[in-house]
């Protein structure tokens, strides 16, 4: 398994949720994985320190996966950022909304390994 | 004039502070004794209005009754009494069936006891998935640990893969949690209409609508079937030290009377409430056979 250097930032307010997360990139090969609960807190992060991809969840509270979206691609020096949704939300309007705030890829809950895999790919390349 | 200016939400802007608050207990409690609060302020205002239109009738009875009293008007007074006396009626009636709703004691609250035991399964499965993931994690570590020959490599292959396949359907307690919320928010909004209903027609004193049969537990032990206790509930050490004492008090109480023949029903000797020994519970068994 290679070791994968980018920084993953991943946004979810359940604990199991991020740690199931943590678990599979790092069997992917991410070893720096980060968390958090909510979107004003990945933001802050994601302003602290360079990251590579962000996962995030869209049910969140205070701040909703879509609008930690928007706010990145908003940001100068965030817009580029690869961002992926994981969440159950999976009605078309969904979907549609992720991706015109300008979502990288897009997980319906629950997921797989594989399907992980295979969308953090179709956004980094192959890993 | 102040400088500052009260900051406005927006609906969205409260409905997603409300909705983060309901997201958790004590958030729930929060809002809950919020909502208690306001609807005091409005049943006063409530009353208050009441007042006011039963005087401001009271005063066109009293002008009319006064005035040429002629047999039009007081034949519109007779009219508007016998309205009002149906009006008073059907008001009567239909504060004896939301008093009905309302429960003899915050603890029998059927509403919150329900928002109370949803919670708790969000929270068992949320320890549950825990303790999954820990015993997953150990696996991974241990299948680390094994020689990598030929022989064991696709054995560890094959753990690996059902490891993660146990890991992603942890993720069941991510989305049952948020269809579980959607629940306890919907139950939320119904307390907050029952409670509202109840205050602003002020069923203080009034007595209850006989209420509805409720479906009939006919197992024998139904008095003893309640569930999971919620936290706080006596854990497994108070369980043991309760045991421990009960057997202690029956190794002190008298012999156990002679079983009962096979062909006599095998009944316990004792008066309900009192506790049977071992020995008493197995002879009932032995007899029963």
């Amino acid at each position: 398994m290679r070791n994968i250097e980018k920084h993953v930032l991943v946004v979810d307010d359940y604990n199991t949720m991020r740690r199931i997360l943590r678990n599979l990139l790092s069997q992917i090969g991410f070893s720096n994985v980060e968390e958090a609960e909510d979107g004003s807190t990945g933001l802050r992060k994601l302003r602290e320190r360079p990251f590579g991809l962000v996962i995030s969840d869209w049910n969140m509270a205070p701040m909703s996966g879509l609008e930690f979206l928007k706010e990145v691609r908003s940001d100068g020096a965030l817009k580029d950022m690869p961002f992926i949704m994981i969440t159950a939300e999976s009605k078309t309007e969904n979907v549609v909304a992720a991706k015109e705030a300008g979502v990288s890829n897009y997980i319906v809950k629950p997921f797989n390994a594989d399907t992980l895999k295979k969308k953090i790919e179709a956004v980094l390349g192959e890993l | 004039m102040s400088s500052q200016r009260r900051l406005e939400l927006s609906e969205e802007e409260y409905l997603d502070i409300e909705e983060a608050l309901a997201s958790n207990a004590r958030g729930r409690s929060f809002l809950r004794m919020r909502d208690q609060r306001a609807r005091a302020v409005a049943m006063n205002e409530m009353r208050k209005l009441a007042r006011e239109m039963r005087d401001t009738v009271r005063d066109t009875v009293k002008a009319n009754s006064e005035g040429s009293g002629e047999k039009r008007d007081e034949a519109h007074i007779r009219i508007l009494r016998e309205e009002l006396r149906e009006m008073s009626a059907y008001i009567h009636q239909t504060r004896r069936e939301i008093a009905a709703l309302r429960p003899s004691d915050a603890g029998s609250n059927r509403i919150m006891a329900a928002t109370g035991e949803l919670d708790a399964i969000v929270s068992a499965t949320e320890r549950a998935t825990s303790e999954i993931l820990n015993g997953v994690e150990r696996i991974q570590q241990l299948t680390l640990k094994l020689p990598k020959t030929s022989e064991v490599a696709p054995v560890v292959e094959e753990i690996q893969a059902q490891v993660t396949e146990v890991l992603t359907a942890c993720s069941f307690q991510d989305i049952t949690g948020q269809r579980t919320t959607k629940v306890v928010n919907t139950l939320r909004y119904l307390e907050q209409r029952v409670n509202s209903m109840i205050e602003i027609w002020g069923v203080e004193g009034v007595t209850p609508a006989a209420p509805p049969p409720e479906p009939e537990d006919r197992r024998p032990d139904a008095h003893l079937l309640n569930g999971p206790a919620a936290d706080g509930g006596p854990s497994q050490a108070d369980v043991d030290a309760l045991f421990e004492k009960l057997g202690k008090a029956t190794e002190a109480a008298p012999a156990a009377p002679a079983a009962p023949t096979a062909a006599a029903p095998a009944a316990p000797a004792e008066s309900p409430g009192e506790k049977s020994s071992q020995s008493q519970i197995d002879a009932m068994f032995n007899a029963a056979q």
